[in-house]
């Protein structure tokens, strides 16, 4: 099936300065895709990029198998709604008119979708007060909408929850996976807030220096990170006939270490391993986030 | 484009600057045809017809432009909505055509504001025009070209620069730069070719002296013709031969107007085109 969106080799030069190098990227339709990334690694620029709010220095992107050089580009770019930095909104309009207003934009033929838009995201009460005198989160779902206009089959997020409290974190977050589940609208959301990306993300790409460092599923994520037991041992050979004689799960990193996936009675262990001549020289609980994956892939040197 | 157009005349009705713009334009024009009226009443120096005040409000055209095309257009930048229009498919050239079109329509409208109000309270304080009902439409006609050669000028600016501020800044600092050159231009190109000088007689009375060439004066050549050109040109130079209503040409600068317009449009397609929207 044709992803949602591809890039291939997509780069944006800013005089000397590289924002994107070379960035290949797939998100499955349907997915939540996660984009991690550390502040200036090319999020937003290349969120910018497949917006058509600027143009790539090289490289291409397609948008449901429509290249970005081609021209029927901007027929493919009405399956998709984005909210860039900040929510795209008259302020000195009322949420309706605001979304009246994309209708227009859009050349609807009537205004059916608005109301029923306006209680997706809990906007319905607002009347006829104006979008400037409404919160962070409220603005922030009113572009949501407004982004919503037209259903959209993409939907593009880049940094949503920034600067919202914990309640209007929630309530975003509620929203995004409603529009994943019930109307099957692909996601793609950059975040900083990593632990919040990982309730969320069905894929996950991490960027860093405007390129692509690994793109994985969440299940993917979930097994390279899951809870173990990191063995350190003078002969990670004789490790592996024990725990194979335990019958526990491992992956051998080195010569000398394995990770153990089993709970394990460590007095069992380090006899078993006495009498194969093998000493213990270290136990490690592991228990990786999606922020120490990240870091740990990317280097934590610069991590903001 | 009929789209963005649509969605654009409902932003055009719903702004306040536009209203504005049309009361300062419709009081400008109130007012200098009472003062012209006061004046033929109280000073038999001045004639009984419209001439001399009708035409005033050319002088305001390009400043009420300048701030309307920046509250139509600034907010697009500032709120980020002419974003929305590029993702969802609209291309960069329509965003920019339905804006120009936008404040040129808002242009005329300010013109028309002054106008109307100008002939109905006028025509029947002080009759017709003494230069003719042809001359007097032209003129018409040339001041709303010339506020379509503003409106290419402002939304220009407006759509290349993304600050709400700064843009209308800039609008307001070319209006004003625009004006001002016009006015320089005018000092130098009426400088009269010499100086009356005076000399004072024995008797204590001041005598006309030979008079002397004046330095500022700008001899028929190369240089007059170009400074002729520019203020002929100039939005500026043509506002102030409105206000005077000493319009030697006015078929001219009707077709300047329509070379300012195009010329404008053609480089903010281009420049627009080129430019990185955040």
């Amino acid at each position: 099936m044709t992803p949602a969106l591809k890039t291939a080799g997509l780069t944006k030069r800013y005089g000397e300065f590289t924002a994107l190098d070379g960035l290949d990227m797939t998100v499955p339709r349907g997915a939540i895709y996660g984009l991690v990334g550390r502040n200036g690694a090319g999020k937003t620029t290349l969120i910018r990029l497949i917006c058509g709010l600027q143009r790539p220095s090289s490289g291409e992107y397609a948008i449901y198998g429509v290249d970005s050089r081609d021209k029927a580009i901007s027929k493919a770019r009405r399956r998709m709604g984005a909210v860039v930095e900040t929510p795209s909104i008259y302020l000195d309009m009322s949420a309706e008119d605001n979304l009246k207003q994309q209708y227009r934009i859009l050349g609807l033929p009537d205004f059916t979708g608005i109301q029923e838009l306006l209680e997706l995201v809990g906007l319905t009460d607002t009347g006829r007060k104006k979008a400037r005198n409404f919160s962070l989160g409220m603005k922030q779902r009113l572009g949501i909408a407004v982004a919503l206009c037209g259903d959209p089959d993409l939907l593009v997020l880049d940094e949503p929850t920034n600067g919202l409290d914990p309640q209007g974190i929630i309530e975003i977050r509620e929203l995004i996976l409603k529009l994943n589940r019930e109307r099957q609208i692909t996601v793609l959301i950059s975040s900083h807030i990593l632990d919040e990306l990982s309730r969320l993300a069905t894929h996950y790409g991490f960027i860093d220096r405007g390129r692509m460092v690994k793109e994985l599923s969440a299940e993917a994520l979930e097994t390279a990170s899951r809870k173990c037991t990191r063995v350190t041992v003078s002969d990670a050979s004789a490790l592996a006939v024990v725990l194979d004689g335990m019958g526990a799960e491992y992956s051998l990193i080195s010569e000398n270490a394995a990770d153990v996936y089993a709970k394990l009675n460590i007095t069992d262990l380090t006899l078993a391993l006495h009498d194969h001549g093998c000493d213990v020289l270290a136990l490690d609980e592991r228990d990786e986030s999606l922020e120490s994956f990240f870091v740990n892939l990317v280097g934590g040197d610069r991590h903001a | 484009m009929r789209n963005l157009l649509s969605a654009g005349l409902v932003r055009l009705a719903r702004c306040k600057a536009l209203w504005l713009s049309c009361a300062v334009a419709t009081g400008y024009e109130v007012f200098a045809v009472l003062s012209r009226c006061q004046r033929v009443v109280e000073e038999t120096t001045y004639s009984h017809n419209l001439d001399g005040g009708f035409f005033r409000f050319a002088g305001v055209i390009g400043l009420v432009s300048a701030l309307v095309c920046a509250f139509l257009i600034g907010p697009e930048h500032g709120d980020g909505t002419m974003r929305n229009k590029m993702i969802i498919g609209h291309s960069r050239r329509d965003i920019y055509l339905s804006n120009l079109i936008l404040s040129t329509l808002a242009s005329l409208m300010t013109c028309l504001a002054a106008v109307l109000p100008g002939l109905v309270l006028g025509l029947p304080l002080l009759g017709g025009f003494e230069m003719g009902t042809a001359r007097a439409t032209l003129m018409i006609l040339g001041i709303c070209t010339l506020s379509m050669a503003y409106a290419a000028l402002f939304t220009l600016v407006t759509m290349l620069i993304s600050g709400r501020t700064v843009s209308l800044t800039a609008a307001m600092v070319l209006a004003l730069a625009l004006l001002a050159a016009g006015a320089y231009l005018n000092g130098r190109l009426s400088a009269p070719p010499t100086i009356q000088g005076y000399d004072l007689s024995v008797n204590g009375q001041l005598v006309a002296a030979k008079p002397s060439p004046n330095p500022a004066y700008i001899p028929e050549g190369l240089m007059r013709s170009a400074l002729q050109f520019l203020y002929d040109f100039l939005p500026g130079g043509q506002t102030g031969q409105y206000v005077t209503t000493e319009v030697a040409r006015p078929v001219l600068l009707m077709v300047y107007d329509v070379v300012i317009f195009v010329a404008a449009t053609t480089a903010g397609l281009v420049l627009f085109r080129r430019k990185d929207l955040k």
